[in-house]
């Protein structure tokens, strides 16, 4: 859709993705490590990451629950089977890709 | 723009109400660990809310972001269609029921009661509508015949009900002889038997629903 300004993208999904495959987060703690991770090139709006999350949530590639940690009550998300299947998917046709585009672009002479 | 003023505009582009709070809770939760965090950098409580607000980015587009996740019209379907699948399933019971009721019966060759002879016929009338298997001959003891019969319906024809006897019978003198019978219907054809009385003639005519007619001799059958 036009609208979607790229913050649904794929990409961003996957990074999520692949964030809670490591461990569970709360959106939070996902954003502050996504950026961290990334040397803040991922410096997204931190409001725009629930979207992303309920949508993923919606497909059934992860689920939330309630925690309650040091006694406030979080909102955490886990990977769910099916996440980890798309997940690792998604990662080797990005990487296949990305590698690809990096050689065309490193090409040194014939 | 406060916190406040942020969940506020969120909320409103948030159209299934049911889930309304929790989305709040969960930004404000958001808002305040950021909030909280920038105090630790040195921020004023009144500054860091109003950075960790700007960070958090557009409230409209989130929120419209976010009802499409949370669509009403998805959640009242999923309630409508689980109400009305239900509704469904039983309401197909009976049908179910009388379909396989219906099949047993007519896997079984009807068989007239109290018979003194039984000699099969074995022979399939194909009509456009159905098809109709003539089994058997049941002498009675007042000299009655029946002809029994099962009928399966064309289903790419007709899934109606079922109607009238198959076929008409008359005598070798073209004199109708039928003196009776019953049928019944069901969801893959029916099940009948149509008794006749022959008078002086051992010619028995068949004339079905369709016009073909079929003349049994009872004498090829011992009668």
């Amino acid at each position: 859709m036009a609208v979607d300004k790229g913050y649904m993208s794929g990409s961003s999904q996957m990074l999520v993705l692949n964030l809670l495959n490591e461990k569970s987060y709360y959106g939070y703690e996902l954003i502050k490590t996504l950026k961290l991770r990334s040397n803040d090139v991922f410096d997204m709006k931190e409001g725009t990451l629930y979207p992303i999350l309920h949508k993923l949530e919606n497909e059934g590639m992860i689920h939330s629950f309630n925690q309650e940690v040091s006694g406030r009550t979080r909102r955490y998300y886990a990977i769910t089977d099916k996440g980890a299947k798309v997940l690792a998917k998604q990662k080797e046709e990005w990487l296949q890709f990305s590698g690809a585009v990096n050689q065309v672009l490193t090409f040194q002479g014939v | 723009m406060n916190k406040n003023e942020f969940l506020k505009i969120v909320s409103k582009q948030i159209h299934f109400f049911l889930d309304r709070e929790k989305i709040e809770k969960e930004l404000s939760d958001h808002i305040e660990d950021s909030t909280l965090a920038l105090m630790e950098e040195g921020y004023s409580k009144e500054e860091a809310e109003q950075i960790a607000v700007n960070q958090m980015g557009n409230p409209t587009e989130i929120g419209k972001y976010l009802n499409r996740e949370h669509h009403p019209i998805i959640g009242y379907l999923w309630f409508i269609s689980t109400i009305v699948s239900v509704v469904m399933l039983i309401s197909l019971i009976p049908t179910g029921i009388s379909a396989v009721s219906g099949l047993w019966e007519m896997l079984t060759p009807t068989v007239v009661r109290n018979y003194e002879e039984k000699i099969p016929i074995n022979i399939t009338v194909e009509m456009p509508t159905d098809k109709v298997e003539l089994d058997y001959f049941c002498v009675m003891e007042n000299g009655d015949i029946y002809i029994t019969y099962r009928t399966w319906k064309n289903m790419e024809y007709s899934r109606s009900g079922w109607s009238s006897n198959p076929f008409s019978i008359m005598d070798g003198n073209e004199f109708p002889i039928a003196s009776g019978g019953y049928s019944s219907g069901n969801y893959f054809g029916g099940i009948g038997a149509s008794a006749f009385t022959l008078m002086n003639s051992k010619l028995v005519i068949l004339i079905f629903r369709d016009g073909q007619v079929l003349e049994l001799n009872l004498e090829d059958y011992g009668l």
